[in-house]
C-alpha cells in the first residue's frame, strides 16, 4: 500500500518535472522578441544650426541648477577670461567622466550583444558597459563609484531605457549641468530613420546640483561603413600638453 | 540536461556575416594561475643582447605617463570583457584599463590603409572565422605603451599579430597568439593563454592612472622601496 501510493507519487513527481523541464526548455529555446541593433559607430554632425560642431548644442536647453552652481559656473567663466584655457583635467590628461565622450567631435562605438551593450569610446576613459541581464543597481555598500557611473537597461518596445547612478562625479552635462556622486541618469535610446540616427534623450536628476531635471536630446548620426576606431591619446609628459596661455593652478 | 542546453544555446547563439553560426564568445573572462603558456621567445640577436633594463624603464615610464598600454599588455589582465556584437559585424574587448577597447573587424573589411591609418598601441585588428576558431589578424601597431612581450621582446611599429580565439567547453577560452616581426624574433614567438569564464554578474572595475599624482611617479620610477626609507 505505501509502495504503491509511493510509486505513485514519484510518478507525478517525474512528470512535473519533466512538463517544468520542457516548458524551461521551450523558454530558452523561443525566439526573443527583436529589439533594434544600435550596433556601429555613431558621431555627432550639425544638421541644424550653421554648420559648425559648436551648432551641435543650439537646442540643448540650459539646466536648472542651484545658485552655488551658477556661482561656480562663473568664476569658470572668469577664470577662462583670465586666460585659464585648458582645465587642470586637460592638462595631466585625467579620466573623462561621462558624458564627455557623447559630446565629442570623435565617432564611439555601440557593440551590442544579447546580455550587454558597451559604448566604447576613442579618448582616454573607459568603455561604458550597459547590464541587459536582469541585475540590479548594487546596493550602496557594494556600489564601486566610477566615472561612467553604475548602468543597468531593459527594453521598452524599441526604446533602450538606461538607468545609470553610481557615478565619481566632476563632470559636466551639455547644457550646463553638472555630474555628482549622488547624480541618477535616465536615458532613452531610440532610432531614427531607419537606423541612420540614433536619438538620446537624457534626464538628470540630483537635488543637490539641479533645481529640477535636467533633460535635453542629442542626435547621433551613423558613420559611415568601414569607419575604424583611432586611439585619441593624451601625453601628460609632452610639455605643449600644458599649452594654456597662462599655466593652470596646480593642485 | 538543462545545463546541457543552455551551454548550447550560449555558445551557439550568434551569427557572424556569413550566416552560419558561430561560437559565442560574449562574457567576462578572468585569468587564474595556470592559465599563461609562454615559452621563452627565440630573439634577434640584436634584441638578445640588449640590457633588460632598457625595456624595463621603457615599460614603467610609460606606465607612469598614462599612456595607452596596447597589445599584448591589455589581453594579460583579468577580468576581461568580450562583447560579440549580434550583427556578427564586430568582437570588442574591454579591460578595466584606462585604454582603448580592441575592436575586431569581423564584417569582411581588409586591413586601414596604412597611408591614412595612424598606427596605435592597439593595431589594426581584422577577423574571420576558421569554423569554431575565431581568427585574429593585427598589423599598425606603435611602439608606445608598455610593449615587453610574454616570454621576451617586445612590439614594434613591424610587428604582425595572429591571435586564434576558440572556446574550449562552454567555459573556458583558449587565445593562442603567434607574433612575428624579424627584427624582433629569430622566429616567430607563439604562446597560448587560457581565460575562464568569470562569475555571474562579474563587472570590470575603472582602475585609474592619475598622471598629476607625484608620489605615485616616484613609487613607479625610483628604485623599489626608496619611498619607504
Amino acid at each position: 500500500m505505501i509502495d504503491r501510493h509511493l510509486g505513485l507519487g514519484l510518478a507525478r513527481v517525474a512528470a512535473l518535472v519533466a512538463i517544468l523541464q520542457g516548458c524551461i526548455a521551450l523558454a530558452q529555446t523561443a525566439p526573443k522578441p527583436a529589439v533594434p541593433d544600435f550596433s556601429g559607430f555613431w558621431e555627432r554632425k550639425d544638421d541644424v544650426g550653421g554648420g559648425n560642431f559648436g551648432g551641435t548644442f543650439a537646442g540643448i536647453p540650459k539646466a536648472s541648477v542651484k545658485p552655488e552652481i551658477l556661482e561656480q559656473a562663473k568664476r569658470e567663466a572668469a577664470a577662462q577670461a583670465q586666460g585659464y584655457v585648458v582645465s587642470y583635467g586637460s592638462r595631466w590628461c585625467l579620466t573623462f567622466g561621462y558624458p564627455f565622450f557623447m559630446q565629442h567631435s570623435a565617432a564611439w562605438d555601440i557593440v551590442q550583444t544579447a546580455n550587454e551593450i558597451a559604448q566604447v569610446p576613442e579618448v582616454h576613459t573607459y568603455a561604458r558597459h550597459i547590464y541587459l541581464d536582469g541585475r540590479k543597481h548594487p546596493d550602496a555598500d557594494h556600489l564601486i563609484r566610477s566615472v561612467n557611473g553604475h548602468s543597468i537597461g531593459h527594453w521598452e518596445g524599441d526604446v533602450l531605457v538606461v538607468d545609470s547612478i553610481g557615478f565619481t562625479g566632476g563632470g559636466m552635462t551639455p547644457g550646463g549641468g553638472r555630474v555628482g556622486p549622488n547624480t541618477h541618469l535616465v536615458e532613452r535610446f531610440k532610432l531614427l530613420e531607419g537606423g541612420k540616427k540614433l536619438s538620446i534623450t537624457s534626464t538628470w536628476d540630483d537635488p543637490s546640483i539641479y533645481l529640477k531635471p535636467h533633460t535635453y536630446e542629442m542626435t547621433y548620426h551613423r558613420s559611415d561603413p568601414g569607419t575604424y576606431a583611432f586611439e585619441e591619446y593624451c601625453h601628460a609628459d609632452d610639455a605643449a600638453q600644458a599649452g594654456s596661455v597662462v599655466q593652470p593652478e596646480q593642485k | 540536461m538543462l545545463s546541457g542546453v543552455s551551454a548550447l544555446a550560449q555558445t551557439l547563439a550568434h551569427s557572424g556575416t556569413s550566416g552560419k553560426a558561430t561560437p559565442n564568445l560574449s562574457g567576462y573572462w578572468e585569468l587564474h594561475f595556470d592559465s599563461m603558456n609562454v615559452p621563452p621567445a627565440q630573439l634577434a640577436p640584436a634584441i638578445a643582447s640588449e640590457n633588460p633594463e632598457v625595456q624595463f624603464k621603457h615599460d614603467m615610464y610609460e606606465i607612469r605617463w598614462c599612456h595607452f598600454f596596447g597589445v599584448p599588455y591589455v589581453m594579460l589582465q583579468s577580468p576581461i570583457d568580450i562583447l560579440q556584437s549580434t550583427n556578427g559585424k564586430e568582437v570588442v574587448i574591454a579591460t578595466p584599463l584606462r585604454n582603448p577597447s580592441r575592436h575586431i573587424y569581423t564584417d569582411g573589411r581588409g586591413h586601414a590603409n596604412p597611408d591614412t591609418f595612424d598606427p596605435v598601441s592597439g593595431g589594426n585588428s581584422i577577423g574571420h572565422w576558421e569554423s569554431e576558431t575565431l581568427v585574429v589578424d593585427t598589423i599598425g601597431f606603435s611602439d608606445e605603451g608598455v610593449t615587453r612581450m610574454p616570454g621576451g621582446g617586445r612590439r614594434t611599429k613591424d610587428s604582425h599579430l595572429v591571435e586564434r580565439f576558440r572556446l574550449v567547453g562552454p567555459d573556458q577560452l583558449s587565445v593562442v597568439s603567434t607574433w612575428d616581426d624579424p627584427k624582433v624574433f629569430a622566429k616567430p614567438h607563439t604562446y597560448e593563454v587560457r581565460y575562464f569564464r568569470a562569475p555571474k554578474f562579474t563587472e570590470l572595475r575603472e582602475f585609474d592612472c592619475n598622471a598629476a599624482d607625484e608620489t605615485r611617479g616616484k613609487y613607479l620610477l625610483e628604485p623599489p622601496g626608496s619611498q619607504l626609507k
